[in-house]
């Protein structure tokens, strides 16, 4: 087969993973003779028309599967077109985009064919050959197969800045039910692995830093990821929630990302026939952003009592502030960090400056006006010299009516 | 009020703009009292060399953060950057240490708004540049570039640190950087024609940009915010933008109208079966 229908079907193939993640790792330039740096930040060389960044060249290295998962474009039973690349058809790819500047790195995935640790090996293969036969210094993301063997795991952390798991469905039943060769307890045995394999190295590269010895291997320097399939089963985003907090705490994912399950070419009988609406995975991220950075817990944001489901008119930040008028209003001049941080429409960045600039005097109506933010926004949630919110806060119904924008015709779908 | 003239050159150089701050400063030149920039003759007498005010003072010290800040601001091609760089010093220097913390102070706010713009020029430099080969050598690259902003020295050290094993050039209409392996070199601007006009491996990009694109979530305005039009004539990929939005309902409704098809092949048996 020509090499531009192997592209073509296995990009296809690989459209359904969100990550396309190139940073939080170690910083790097080319090493003598070769090519690839990677900074704190990753960059996103492209964009495509659905606004998703391009940022890896995102392939699988086959869409030849022997798993049945539901979800799945590329399960056995699907009628998709196959494709198997060589390995060094893809450290060829790579590297011809990567010299053109089209690519921060490569996130290799794979279809499972004959094993688990036949078809890491593989994955691994181009991995090492890029590293060490090219002196490739860019970004690797190796999804990473759960049944592999502890030496491919070892193996794959050596040469890859990031691995990922995908938990694929948020509870063990969802999976059971729609992905029926998969299995729950090998997917969070492999996770835990990964995290302690993680955290080894990150103890032996600060062991060699301090004793001074250059080149010292890390393990996967951008930790995990896992991914999520919204929409796929009827899970509600509490529960989705509940399953990200515990991913978090439980093997130090350095991000869950949520994928809200669209149509695929060749479903399955077994999905639901309505996409969720694209919103739904907007507020997940939110309300994820909120349990990391802002301290709030999985039942203040998605309460028992609220049916289990994010708002999707509003923001689940503002939904909170609605929920608890009595945290309100918050002085701009006295409040305390994590105070500023409750304020719906303001930000860390925005808290940061607000910090810094009423050190030297008090901050008013204008001065917050200078800041990008949305006045109409914050001003009924924080008190300044010459602003009181009247009396909002006694409405938050009303309240609520003028800052969700107007329901929408058009669906997305 | 004798007026004072002052030319940084190059306009985008932190070097000369801080040479010609600092004498400013020394020579107790005030704001109001200094022209920046050639042919900016402002009022009706004749502008003295800034470099001939003879100097008062001895002493100028500014936080490193005004550095940082004016490095970037310099490279905007906001024709009143210099002045209002000198306006922040001269009011750091008059006792108002803090106002870099002040992100609320009109002309601080002013200044943060061209360094955004410059740090944003600067990040899609890094991410628009399209290297194209050289036909027939295999380590030299060129790339046409045009920057909304002068950062061509700015970032030049990012991708000698990324291509250190290439031979690379980017070209831009006013200012043109040489990798050869060892050192970059600085020229003048070029013109596109100055660049090779293909590379074979853009067909194979073009292929991956079209296939990793999903038609069921388009998201056109999220994509242009993201990657502005002002970059779309030279990014190989963006000329499919068009069919790509044109096609997508017709792609979604059809895998929605898809009833679910039996297996075309043999499936081998399951484990557990």
């Amino acid at each position: 087969m020509e090499l531009t229908r192997k592209l073509e079907i296995l990009a296809d193939a690989a459209k359904y993973d969100a990550s396309c993640a190139s940073g939080g790792g170690e910083r790097r330039r080319a090493k003598a003779g070769g090519i690839g740096s990677t900074g704190g930040t990753g960059i996103c060389h492209s964009y495509t028309p659905d606004g998703r960044c391009v940022s890896l060249l995102k392939i699988l290295l086959t869409n030849f599967c022997i798993y049945d998962c539901a979800y799945c474009v590329n399960r056995v039973s699907s009628n998709v077109p196959r494709a198997r690349f060589r390995s060094d058809e893809v450290v060829r790819l790579t590297l011809d985009f990567y010299r053109r500047n089209y690519i921060e790195g490569l996130f290799l995935s794979s279809g499972i064919i004959r094993s688990g640790d036949y078809t890491m090996e593989q994955m691994v293969e181009v991995a090492r050959c890029l590293r060490e036969e090219h002196a490739f210094a860019g970004y690797i993301h190796l999804k990473t197969i759960p049944e592999a063997s502890p030496e491919l795991l070892a193996a794959a952390g050596r040469y890859a800045d990031r691995l990922s798991i995908n938990v694929e469905l948020p509870t063990a039943t969802s999976l059971k039910q729609l992905a029926p060769e998969k299995d729950a307890d090998g997917i969070k045995g492999a996770m835990g692995e990964l995290r302690w394999r993680i955290a080894e190295g990150k103890e032996e590269s600060r062991k060699a830093r301090k004793a001074k010895l250059r080149n010292a291997a890390k393990y996967a320097p951008a930790g995990q990821s896992t991914q999520m399939i919204v929409g796929a089963d009827a899970t509600d985003d509490r529960a989705v929630l509940h399953s990200s907090a515990g991913l978090y705490q439980e093997f130090k994912m350095r991000r869950v990302y949520y994928s809200a399950f669209s149509p695929i070419p060749d479903a399955s009988a077994k999905l639901p026939l309505q996409a969720p609406p694209l919103v739904r995975e907007h507020r997940l991220y939110q309300a994820d952003w909120l349990l990391r950075f802002y301290q709030f817990e999985v039942d203040e944001i998605a309460p028992e009592s609220g049916g289990g489901m994010l708002d999707l008119d509003i923001d689940p930040k503002l939904a909170w502030a609605l929920r608890h008028p009595e945290c309100f209003p918050v002085d701009i001049n006295r409040a305390n960090k994590e105070a500023l941080l409750l304020v719906p429409g303001l930000g860390t960045r925005n808290v940061q400056r607000i910090i810094r600039s009423r050190r030297s005097g008090a901050l008013r109506l204008d001065d917050l006006a200078r800041l990008r933010l949305s006045l109409r926004k914050v001003l009924p949630f924080v008190l300044l010299p010459d602003h009181r919110p009247r009396t909002e806060l006694d409405h938050p119904d009303r309240l609520r009516a003028q800052l969700a924008p107007p329901p929408k015709q058009a669906s997305l779908f | 009020m004798q007026r004072y003239q002052a030319i940084v050159d190059p306009p985008w150089s932190l070097k000369s703009w801080r040479e010609l701050a600092r004498h400013a400063w020394l020579a107790q030149v005030a704001p109001e009292q200094l022209d920046w920039g050639a042919g900016v003759q402002g009022g009706l007498l004749p502008a003295l060399d800034l470099l001939k005010a003879p100097l008062q003072r001895s002493k100028l010290r500014v936080p490193r953060e005004l550095l940082d800040l004016a490095g970037a601001v310099l490279c905007h091609r906001d024709p009143q950057r210099h002045a209002l760089l000198y306006q922040l010093l001269w009011r750091i220097g008059s006792g108002e240490r803090a106002l870099l913390e002040r992100a609320t102070d009109a002309q601080l706010r002013q200044a943060r708004v061209l360094q955004k713009a410059v740090n944003r020029d600067t990040h899609k430099m890094k991410a628009f540049v399209r290297f194209r080969q050289i036909a027939g050598s295999e380590h030299r690259y060129v790339a046409w570039f045009e920057p909304p902003s002068d950062i061509v020295d700015r970032v030049a050290p990012f991708f000698q640190r990324r291509f250190a094993a290439m031979h690379w050039s980017i070209l831009t209409p006013y200012r043109s950087v040489r990798w050869d392996g060892d050192q970059l070199h600085f020229g003048s601007g070029a013109q596109r024609s100055d660049a090779p006009a293909e590379d074979a491996t853009e067909a194979a990009w073009q292929t991956y940009y079209r296939h990793i694109f999903n038609p069921a979530r388009t998201n056109p305005k999220m994509m242009q915010q993201e990657m502005p039009r002002q970059y779309w004539k030279n990014l190989p990929e963006a000329r499919l933008i068009p069919d790509l939005l044109h096609a997508s309902p017709e792609r979604v409704e059809t895998m929605i109208k898809r009833e679910p098809q039996p297996p075309k092949r043999r499936i081998p048996n399951r484990r557990g079966d």
